[in-house]
């Protein structure tokens, strides 16, 4: 590699030879260590401009953004089996539930009917047993008498 | 056969093209980052270059079922996708019509005299900023997205020759623009 290539690629891609193409890596190395204190003036200079950009820092994506991606984001793929088992299973479950469900509202329907009747049948066998006792009050009275 | 070497995102985009949840958020917190630094520092706006970083998300999540490996980097298609929806904006940017053309100069400090009344690291973003787009775009891709000079070109559809050429013109633009914060930075150090 000549200086003057060296230089040319000091002052396009700066003074990190990493940052220099692959191919002229290797030759840009030998030449700065052929000719050392010229290779770090020639590569001084392009490293204040280098300490300057890297003072231009971006900032990091915030949490509402990587959250408005996120919610589109892809979702995972289900074969045709897997979403029918899993439908399939969700219209069991709420089948099931349903047919739950309805027992209860029959049983409690059966039993408010019962308690419904049996209040009737207690009403009727309290005033029954009024009418025994104003019977027996008037029974009483009368054998008193 | 192709000789380049293998993309090092292809299992990840494979996976998140079958919507593999840790994938998704794996590809999120490589790239997202990348994206927008590439955005912030094109369009010089961190509103803008986040919608920018948003859409190429989104397109990468449409785009990942269908990614052939081995046609090209899916970095390089982020990058490519970025960089045009930026040139988007830069172009509608310079469209705008001014809503009223002013009616006398603007009695404010000069440009260059603006720069030096900031922080150092906000003085190197308007001098990058002040930069001819394609000098921009030549110094973001190379310096700060650290793209080799082949990828950078290529993405830039140009020459290796014309990058290095776009890279040392820009790199003397901001030397001239930089100098006098180099020497108050020194000054600074010592």
């Amino acid at each position: 590699m000549t200086p003057e290539r060296f230089e040319q690629l000091a002052e396009a891609y700066g003074s990190d030879l990493r940052r220099w193409p692959k191919a002229e890596q290797a030759k840009a190395q030998q030449l700065r260590q052929e000719r050392p204190v010229w290779a770090r003036e020639c590569l001084d200079g392009a490293a204040d401009l280098d300490d300057l950009l890297s003072l231009y820092r971006v900032e990091a994506p915030s949490m509402a953004l990587r959250e408005q991606i996120m919610a589109m984001a892809p979702r995972p793929h289900r074969s045709l089996w897997s979403r029918l088992v899993t439908d399939c299973r969700g219209w069991g479950m709420g089948l099931a539930a349903a047919g739950v469900a309805g027992l209860m509202v029959g049983i409690g329907s059966v039993s408010l009917m019962m308690a419904d009747q049996s209040t009737d049948l207690t009403v009727a066998s309290a005033l029954d047993g009024q009418s025994v006792y104003s019977e027996a009050v008037a029974f009483g009275a009368e054998e008193k008498l | 056969m192709t000789n380049s070497p293998p993309d090092p995102d292809a299992d990840l985009i494979l996976r998140v093209g079958r919507g593999d949840p840790a994938a998704v958020q794996a590809l999120m917190a490589r790239k997202l980052p990348r994206m927008l630094a590439l955005a912030r520092r094109m369009l010089g706006d961190a509103s803008e270059a986040q919608d920018v970083a948003q859409e190429v998300m989104l397109r990468a999540w449409r785009q990942a079922p269908t990614w052939q490996p081995g046609t090209a980097r899916f970095d390089s298609w982020m990058h490519r996708v970025a960089l045009n929806l930026c040139y988007d904006r830069l172009r509608r940017q310079r469209e705008r019509p001014m809503a009223e053309p002013p009616d006398q100069i603007d009695p404010g400090p000069a440009p260059d005299a603006g720069l030096m009344g900031m922080e150092i690291k906000d003085q190197v973003e308007a001098a990058i900023a002040a930069l001819p787009e394609r000098q921009r775009e030549a110094i973001v891709l190379c310096h700060y997205q650290e793209l080799g000079n082949i990828e950078a070109a290529a993405l830039m559809q140009i020459s290796v020759e014309a990058l290095e050429s776009l890279l040392s013109r820009g790199r003397r633009a901001l030397r001239l623009l930089l100098n006098p914060l180099n020497d108050r930075r020194l000054e600074g150090l010592a």
